[in-house]
């Protein structure tokens, strides 16, 4: 990873939440019932892909998106535990571990 | 199953993959026209994506949306931006795409 500083790596934190947000909210317009609520998410995706394109300015591309995809996901999985009681199959531990171990991975390639 | 809703979630990959590329262009260049385009791309994937959960489950969806959208994001970063695919990067990627699966498919225990 060339050139990647501190600061790259605080806007692709600032993403992955924005992008956590964005998923809650969109669960909560359940399916476009609720409008205000999607649209609130749809604000959140653009705010994140807006933080995004300031982490890639210092970290890959490739690397910064397979980052903000996974680790959106491992978040999005325990915000789901803690507001909608969602509990996760052994299968789906099984993908976290994966996830982490290739962000992991990632980080020291 | 109909044909219709795949195209709907192929056109937010699409769209999705647009939008991640224009995003690296904007980062290289602050240029107003590019960041809303970007806006656009983006926001419309989500609405296609929303819109093909309505016939394909969510966890497909999701799952699909993922990891065609890694693979060919990594691919743009590797054939049009100059970044290397290592062997460990290559890995890692696999790793991760095989997680967002399984995370997906069939990752919530059933609800009592």
């Amino acid at each position: 990873m060339q050139n990647a500083q501190f600061i790259h790596y605080a806007f692709m934190g600032l993403a992955v939440l924005l992008e956590v947000a964005a998923n809650v909210f969109i669960k909560c317009s359940a399916g476009w019932r609720r409008k205000v609520w999607g649209v609130l998410g749809i604000g959140c995706v653009l705010a994140s892909f807006t933080a995004l394109s300031q982490a890639v300015k210092g970290i890959d591309l490739s690397v910064a998106y397979a980052l903000w995809g996974g680790t959106g996901i491992v978040l999005t999985t325990a915000a789901g535990r803690l507001f909608f009681q969602q509990a996760l199959a052994r299968r789906g531990w099984a993908g976290i571990a994966l996830i982490v171990l290739g962000v992991l991975l990632l980080k020291l390639s | 199953m109909t044909l219709r809703p795949w195209i709907f979630l192929l056109a937010a990959v699409a769209t999705e993959i647009v939008g991640v590329s224009v995003m690296k262009l904007v980062s290289q260049e602050t240029a107003w026209t590019a960041l809303l385009f970007m806006y656009l791309m983006i926001g419309l994937s989500f609405f296609l994506l929303a819109t093909a959960m309505e016939h394909i489950p969510m966890a497909v969806t999701y799952a699909t949306w993922e990891t065609l959208g890694l693979a060919a994001v990594a691919f743009i970063g590797w054939q049009f931006f100059g970044e290397s695919l290592g062997a460990l990067k290559l890995l890692g990627m696999a790793l991760l795409m095989a997680g967002v699966v399984l995370v997906n498919a069939g990752g919530h225990a059933a609800k009592e």
